[in-house]
This record gives structure tokens, sequence and C-alpha cells, in this order.
């Protein structure tokens, strides 16, 4: 468990999350079912942090939400990416290129 | 459009909570039943992988707080909670309500009241945007002419027609110019003609002072009255009038406009009225004439009077204008050679030459006559007003402390289900704030009604742009101090509630031990404080009040009981003329002596006399001294009518006047004890010479008699070194000469037939003043009365209130010792000791508030030292007198909760548990 919330620093699980919700609309479960599978089972992304990061990335206009109907024919709220959301994305993607270039530099010097 | 959203979603959160939290209640449910499908495919049974989706879900309740959070609004609801639960809390406690809401309201109400007038009369008189680039231009003037340091005071006046002239052809450097000058008309009133004030003004005055008319208009660019040299009008023109002259002339006629009015031989049409709170450049200005700058003949009192307004263009600095103007006044000086008689001369009079003062216009609100001590009288009421309402703020933190101790179990479970201490703190501070801020609403009504009682302290003289009333900037203020007063009496039971521990808290259930000491300094602390408040109120109304009972009991000098002044608005035509003044002198001693004969004629009338007063002193020398000494010279009536004899002034050596003082080649003078004193210290005055060249031409006096000083105009008026020559002599230029009556019995019924006598002697004369001596006298202390009165009032509510303090802290304190001094009296105590013992830690309170106040009023009434007449700020029995009063009512204070503790019954107090 303490393995996986270093991983996900805040700012980095928005990150993820924006990242997941670029390939289309999406529910909190899928979302988290797709970052566990994209980071090969490395990432598990806890509930408790998910929704709060959910309802955050709403209120700042990132991402918009509605109610829908899932593959298995239930009930779902999805979100999908906003025109800022898109902005905020390629923001927070080169930000963290640069920072994981920056660890790079450091931990492995060429 | 992302603002707008966003404010929706607040909205949303805040309105749809049930709604918001149902969505994610679903929400929620459907992610686990995903888990729980997903779990299922991987070969779970269903039950069990229902209980492995919530497993991994999380603590769920936990996570919908969080979520909720993110909503942004939680401080708000928060907020909103305290809110409504400390409304709730304060209906149930309706007593401990009302006491705080009205003590309070009246305590910001009477500070919002005095602040509102501090502000618009003082502070912010100048009405429209950016009042501060609204600028007045005078020539650099010095004060000369008056009484010794009086003299060369830096002076604002105005500037000369010349000045006016170049400004005027330079008006494009400002983005606005107008002038202003006082206007005498004359109006004919029933027998008599008056001379009524008024103003010249350029036709852009009032947009310049963005001041609109009540009815009617303003003046256009071209309706400019043509003005003689004698500033008389020569042709009818139109006229803008002020609100009194609309109320009292047309009785309030709404169809005024177009109507006509004769001033001064002509007729004027009104085209405007103006409302009653512009009284400005005076406040007695009744009208508004638009005219050419006026052309005046120089001569010395006319010489630098128009007044220059003007608005700066934006972005010039002061220091740009006051450069444009040194090349104003270089220009002009070249213009105007000093040889020639006029302004090039006068200028050159001058320390500096011809130099520009340029000020913002509030300075005209500050500057007048009378009005420094309208400053410091509002500013000291402030600030005691200020000091009873921290003695409020002290008496409701008692209060509130002793509520929040009540409600310490309240608290305490509060505690124990885990709010924080900032938690806590912030809720009980919010309740402050909600009495507060409702106490502030109730305030504001109270400013409304108090505001109107400070009006009248204002002395109708005083200019005025603005209406004085509860403006915004009154509003901010009243919800500053509200919060402020909030945060005093707030700040310690919320601390107290911040600090709860449980065990204490249990331990203390219902009531028992004696109260911990930390509260108990507390406590203790406000009632000092309020104590040392009270104190230095009522130092300071102490010494007023002396202040003013010297002043009633000043000995003015003379018998002042049924004597009139009747002042003679005399035709310069005939009898002031500086050319032949040998014989306009001669037509003023015809005339003077019909006056008295015929008033002397009438019934009931005791003695008639002459008089003239003089504001401005000449520089004589004394025989046989070099120093010049600046002398008053007054007119007196002599022989069968002389003014010693009719106001009864003793004479204290020599003789009066009589015939052989009057004539060429005689030059007597009676002086008066001051300029005795002045002149020949220690020494008889008598047959002492003094003389010199002054404005009434070269003259050399000997001393004939010496009479008392007198103060016939203010009981405070300062006695000026004064010597008198029969009243006929003196040209009629300053102070108008007036008539000495003195009657048997009340000489208010005489008034009639004195204005009956005066018309018949000289009808050309304008309706003469006619003063009651007595009541000027008595009238002329009003300011101090007043201003004693309201400090009076304001002590006096301290005094009550801090009162109020020490009982309430020794009662409190006497129940909660009610098992102590149980003890005390069960083992042998006497009632007196227990007596004592009260009264003692009440009197120790006391006199440690007296120690503070008495240093802090030491210091403080030094403010009030220029508005005290013949008493010292640290006047001895005015300290023992209020520390005197304030130890008996707080012994009487006292003196309850004392005797409820040697009530006790001890085998009440021990099962008192």
């Amino acid at each position: 468990m303490s393995k996986d919330k270093m991983d996900l620093l805040q700012g980095t699980l928005d990150l993820l999350i924006l990242k997941a919700l670029k390939l289309g609309p999406m529910h909190g479960f899928g979302i988290s079912v797709l970052i566990r599978q994209m980071s090969e089972n490395v990432l598990r992304v806890e509930q408790g942090s998910l929704y709060p990061a959910l309802y955050r990335l709403e209120r700042q206009g990132w991402i918009s939400s509605e109610w829908g109907v899932s593959d298995n024919n239930r009930k779902a709220k999805f979100y999908k990416l906003t025109a800022t959301g898109r902005k905020q994305l390629v923001e927070e993607t080169s930000n963290w290129e640069k920072l994981s270039r920056a660890i790079n530099l450091i931990v492995r010097p060429a | 459009m992302k603002w707008r959203q966003q404010l929706l979603a607040h909205f949303r959160s805040l309105f749809q909570k049930a709604e918001l939290d149902s969505e994610m209640q679903e929400e929620m449910r459907s992610h686990v039943e995903m888990q729980t499908q997903e779990n299922i495919a991987a070969g779970m049974k269903p039950r069990e992988a229902r209980y492995a989706a919530l497993r991994k879900f999380g603590r769920l309740d936990c996570i919908k707080e969080t979520c909720r959070d993110q909503r942004g609004v939680a401080w708000l609801e928060n907020m909103l909670q305290d809110v409504f639960f400390g409304l709730r809390m304060l209906r149930k406690a309706p007593g401990f309500t009302a006491v705080v809401i009205l003590s309070l309201a009246l305590g910001v109400g009477a500070t919002t009241a005095v602040y509102s007038v501090v502000n618009t009369v003082l502070l912010n008189p100048v009405p429209g945007p950016q009042p501060e680039r609204l600028m007045q231009i005078a020539e650099q003037d010095y004060t000369q002419g008056l009484f010794g340091k009086e003299n060369n005071k830096p002076a604002f006046y105005g500037v000369s027609p010349p000045v006016l002239e170049a400004l005027e052809a330079d008006r494009d450097v400002f983005s606005d110019f107008a002038w202003f000058d006082s206007a005498g008309l004359e109006r004919r009133v029933g027998d008599f003609i008056e001379s009524e004030g008024g103003a010249w003004v350029s036709p852009n005055f009032f947009s310049l002072l963005q001041a609109r008319p009540l009815l009617g208009r303003t003046f256009s660019k071209d309706e400019l009255t043509a003005v003689d040299e004698n500033r008389q009008p020569v042709a009818d023109s139109v006229i803008v009038i002020s609100y009194s002259w609309w109320r009292s002339l047309f009785a309030g006629d709404p169809g005024v406009i177009g109507k006509r009015i004769e001033l001064s031989g002509r007729r004027f049409t009104v085209i405007g009225v103006m409302p009653s709170r512009f009284q400005f450049p005076y406040g007695y200005t009744r009208f508004w004439v638009a005219a050419e700058p006026l052309k005046v003949r120089p001569n010395l009192m006319t010489l630098a009077n128009t007044h220059v307004l003007v608005r700066l263009k934006p972005g010039v600095t002061e220091q740009q204008t006051q450069s444009m103007l040194r090349m104003v006044a270089w220009r002009l000086t070249q213009d105007y050679p000093t040889t020639k008689w006029g302004y090039g001369q006068e200028w050159a009079r001058r320390p500096h030459g011809l130099g520009f003062w340029i000020r913002p216009l509030r300075f005209q609100f500050q500057g007048g006559y009378g009005s420094e001590d309208l400053r410091r009288t509002l500013f000291g009421l402030l600030g005691a007003i200020g000091f009873v309402l921290l003695i409020v703020c002290a008496n409701i933190g008692n209060l509130a402390l002793a509520r929040t101790e009540k409600r310490q179990q309240e608290l305490g479970i509060r505690c124990a289900l885990g709010a924080s201490r900032a938690r806590l703190m912030r809720q009980l501070l919010t309740e402050s704030i909600v009495l507060a801020c409702l106490s502030g609403l109730f305030g504001l009504v109270i400013a409304y009604w108090g505001l109107k009682l400070l009006i009248l302290m204002i002395p109708p003289s005083m200019p005025r742009l603005k209406e004085i009333r509860v403006d915004s900037q009154a509003l901010g203020f009243t919800l500053l101090i509200s919060l402020f007063s909030a945060l005093i009496f707030g700040l310690a039971p919320a601390w107290r509630a911040g600090k709860c521990h449980l065990g204490e808290v249990l331990k203390q259930a219902g009531t028992g031990a004696t109260p911990g000491l930390g509260r108990g300094w507390y406590r203790s602390g406000l009632v000092v404080t309020e104590v040392a408040l009270a104190l230095v109120l009522l130092t300071g109304a102490g010494l007023m009040i002396q202040s003013v009972v010297r002043l009633l009991h000043v000995d003015p000098g003379f018998d002042d009981q049924n004597l009139v002044y009747a002042y003679l608005q005399l035709p310069w035509k005939i009898y002031n003329d500086p050319r032949h003044d040998l014989q306009a002198s001669g037509l003023r001693k015809v005339l003077y002596d019909q006056l008295i004969e015929r008033l002397a004629g009438l019934p009931g009338v005791l003695a008639v006399s002459m008089g003239k007063h003089s504001s401005w002193p000449e520089k004589l020398k004394i025989e046989g001294g070099e120093a010049q000494v600046e002398l008053v010279r007054e007119g007196c009536g002599i022989g069968e009518a002389d003014l010693f004899k009719a106001m009864r002034i003793p004479l204290r050596a020599g003789r009066y006047f009589d015939q052989r003082d009057l004539g060429q080649s005689t030059a007597t003078a009676i002086i008066n004890q001051a300029m005795a004193q002045l002149c020949w210290p220690g020494q008889s005055p008598i047959g002492k010479r003094f003389g010199g060249n002054s404005p009434y031409g070269a003259c050399n006096f000997e001393v004939v008699g010496m009479v008392d000083d007198i103060r016939d105009q203010r009981y405070d008026q300062p006695i000026k070194p004064t010597f008198y020559r029969p009243c006929h002599e003196l040209p009629l230029e300053g102070l108008a000469p007036f008539i000495v009556i003195r009657t048997q019995t009340d000489p208010r019924t005489l008034v009639p037939a004195i204005l009956k006598e005066l018309k018949a002697a000289e009808p050309a004369m304008e309706r003469p003043r006619i003063e009651v001596v007595r009541q000027v006298l008595y009238d002329s202390t009003q300011a101090q009365r007043t201003y004693m009165l309201y400090l009076a009032v304001f002590a006096g509510v301290g005094l009550l209130l801090s009162a109020v303090g020490i009982y309430g802290v020794l009662t409190y304190s006497v129940a909660r010792r009610t098992r102590e001094i149980g003890i005390r009296i069960a083992i042998g105590a006497q009632r007196r000791q227990v007596l004592g013992m009260v009264l003692g830690q009440g009197a120790s309170l006391v006199a440690c508030g007296v120690v503070l106040g008495l240093l802090a009023a030491f210091w403080l009434t030094r403010l009030l030292q220029r508005q005290l007449f013949q008493v010292s700020a640290q006047d001895p029995i005015v300290y023992g007198g209020v520390v005197l009063v304030l130890f008996l009512v707080a012994l009487l204070a006292c003196l309850l909760p004392a005797i409820r503790a040697t009530r006790v019954d001890p085998m009440t107090a021990l099962r008192y548990e």
C-alpha cells in the first residue's frame, strides 16, 4: 500500500486520470481498471484517492460527467475530458516529462 | 464562462446537497457492483465476490466525506451551520441576547454617528470622484495687524484681480477652473434695508463642485451679471438662491422658478434653488450670482479676496502646477512695477514677493474661524465614545464568558465527539460575530437618530457641500467596529472553549470547585480595564464641567443685567468719508447725540450710551520708550451719555470724559487695566502719554482715566490692551458702532420702540441688530456646554456600565465560592469578616483600575487642555472628585454581592453539591 501511495502523489494521479480519459469517456471503475492494466499491474489506484480526485478535476473544469449505461447494462457515471482538460493534459504531460528526465539524469548518470 | 459554471456548481453543492449525495452514493454502488461482477468473472462466489469488492473499495463513508470536501464549499457550509446554530443558541437565551444587542447597538450606533459627522465635516467634506484633485489657489500672504504671536503666520486668503485675470487666461492648464467671492446685496425688509450675504461666482462654479440644484438650473456660460467697482449690480439679472432663502422668502414654493427678487435696486429672476446640503463658500451664503471677474480699485480691504478653485488635469502633479504658478507670478511682477501705488507695491511688501499657495479644497472646511475647536470637540467625542464602546465590549465579554462556562458540558461533548479546538473556537467566534452584526443593524438605527442631535453642534457658519448622514463609508465603519467588538468580546470565550479538557468538564459537572485562577484573572482584567476607561471618561467630563462652571461665573467687568446693544448699520456715503473725515465725524456726532436723546426719552430706559469695538490693533509707542505696543482703540459715549456709567464699569483711577475732551486740540484717553499693566506696570498711568502713526493718522494721547477690563462678547474673550476715545471720532470701518441701552426691566419688551426711534432719526440706516448682552454672553458658551453635556452623558454611561461589570464579576465570584464561604462561616467567620472579604476583593479591582485610569487620564486629558477655560488638565480637585465618585459607585456595586455572601447559610452551602 505504501508503495502504491508513493507512486501516486497528487498531481501524478491527475495526470493518469486525464491520460486514461483521453481514450474516451469512462466511469470510475473503468479508470481504475485501465490504470492498473496500462501500468502492467504496478499502479493500483485506491478508491479513496480516485473519487476525490475525480470530483476535484470536475470542479476545476478539466473533466465533465454524465450518467450513462455501462457495457453490462448498469447505470454508471461517465467522465470525459473537456477542452480545458485537454490543454491541461498537454501541460501535465510535458511537466511530467521534464520531471522524469530530471530524475533520470540524477538517478542514472550517463 | 468558467466562473459561471463554478458558481452554478457552488450553488448546487450548497442547495442541492441531498441530490448530489445520492448521486455520489449511486456512483459508488455501481463501482462496487462492477467490481463484484469482475470478481465473479474471476471465479468467486457471488457473496464472496461482493465482500471482496467492498473490502477493496475501502471505508465508504470516509471516502464520501473526502469527496464532499472536494466540492469546495465545506467552509461556507460550516459557517452557515455555525450561524444558524448561533442564532438558535441566542434565541434560547433571550435575556443575554437582549442585553448584549441593546448595549452594543447603543455603543456601535453612537460611535457611527460621531464618525459620520467627523467624516463628512472634517475628513471627506468634498463630494465627487477624486476630491484631492480639487484645489484652491491663493496668493502667499501672512497675517498682520493681529495680536503678538498671531502676526506673520502663513494665511490663505485669495487672489487679487490681476492674478485672477492671468490665471483665467491660462485656464487650459487645468481641467476645470472657477472662482467665487463674497457678495453683499441690499434687500428691503419692512421699514429697513438689510444687507444679505451671498457669493459672486463664475458660471461653472456649481458644475466644478458637482452640485446640482434642487429646483431649476444653475448658470449657463453667458448669464453674466454686470457689476460695478463697488461690487453692486448695474442691471437686472438671474440668481440662484439657497434652500434657506427658498424656505423663508418663498415659503418653499415649488413654483419659485421665474419669480423676481429685488436686491440693491435691481430685479433678479430666480433660476434655481440649491439643496440644503449645499452651503458654500459659507454656511450663511444666501444666494449666488454669476459675474465677470470683479474689477476693484486697489485698496487695503479688497486686495486678494477672490477664491480660485481648480481641478487638476489627470497626470498633472501639484509640483508641476506650482512651477506653472511661479511663472505666472514672475510675469505679473514684471507687469506691475512696484513704484506705482497698487498691486505691485502690495506684492513687494510681502516677505517673498508675489507667490502662490495651493491646497486641496478640503482644507477650506478646516481652516475657518472656530472650526479648530469643532475639530477638537469632534475628535474628543469620537475618542470618548470609543471608550464607551470598549467598556461595553468588556462587559459583554464578561457576560459571554459566563455563558460559555455554563455551556462547558455542551462544548465538552462536542470535544469528545471529535471537534477540533479550532472548530470549537470558530463556532463560538461565529456566534459572537452574529451577535455583533445584529447589534450593528440596530446600531445603524441609533446612529440615524444620534446624528440629528450631533448636527446641532455644528455652527451654522460652517461651509458644507455634503449632506451629513450615515453614508456608505459610515456603513463600512459600522461593520468594521461591529466585527472588531465581536473580536474583543468573543475572543476570550472562544479561547476558553478551545481549551476544553474533558476530564475537567466532567469533574466540574454541575457546580462546585472554586473557579480556576486563569479565568479569575481574565475577568478581573476586564473589570480593571472598565474602571480605568470609566475614570478617564469621568475625568474628561469633570474637567469640562469645571471649565463650564468657571466660564459661567466669569465676572464680565460690568453690570450685564437689562442691557442691550443695538448695532448701527449707517449709510457710508454720508457718515464715512475718508477724504473729509472731519465733516463725516461732525455728522456722526450730530446723529449719535440725536439717537441718544431720542432713546433716553423712552419710558423704562435708565441710561443710553455709544460704543464701538475694534479688532485691529494699532502699533503705538509709549512716551519714553522705544518698543511698539499693540493697542486697540475703542469708542465710547461721554458726558451725560457716558459709556462707563451706563455699563457700570468701575473707574479705577483718574476721571471720566467730559466736554473738555472733545475737539481737535485735545488728545486724552481713558485706558483699561490691561493696557496700564502692559505699558506702565506698577505705576499710575494717569498723566502718562503714548502715540505714534496709526491708520487714523498721527496721534499723541494723555491718559486721564483708567477703567476695569470688560468682557461683553464672550466670557472667555481675551482682554486686549484698550484705550477709549469719543465714539463719533472713529470712522465706520471695521466693526459697527452700537448704542448701549440700560433698561429698568426686561429689555426685550422695548425692542420695537427702540427700532422705531432709530429709524426715525436716520431713515437710511439698515435694520439694526439688537443683542441682549447677557444672552449673548450665555450663548457664547453654547459649544462648551454641548461638549460638556455629551462628555457627561458618555461618562455617566461608562460609569454605569463599569458598575454593572463590577457587580457581575463579584456576584459570579460569590456564587462560585458559596461553599467556601459556607465553610468559613461554619468554622466561625463573622458576617463582618465575610463582608469585608468580598468588599476587599471588589475594592482591590477598583483600586487597580483607578491607578491605571489616573495614569491614562493624566496623559490623555492634555488633549483637552485647549478647550478648558481657567482649568488645568491636571486639576487636583477634579481628579479627587472623580476618584471619589468612582469609589462610591463601585462600593454600591460591590455591596449587593457582599451582603449576599454574608447571608450564605453554612448548611445549605455544604449541601450545595
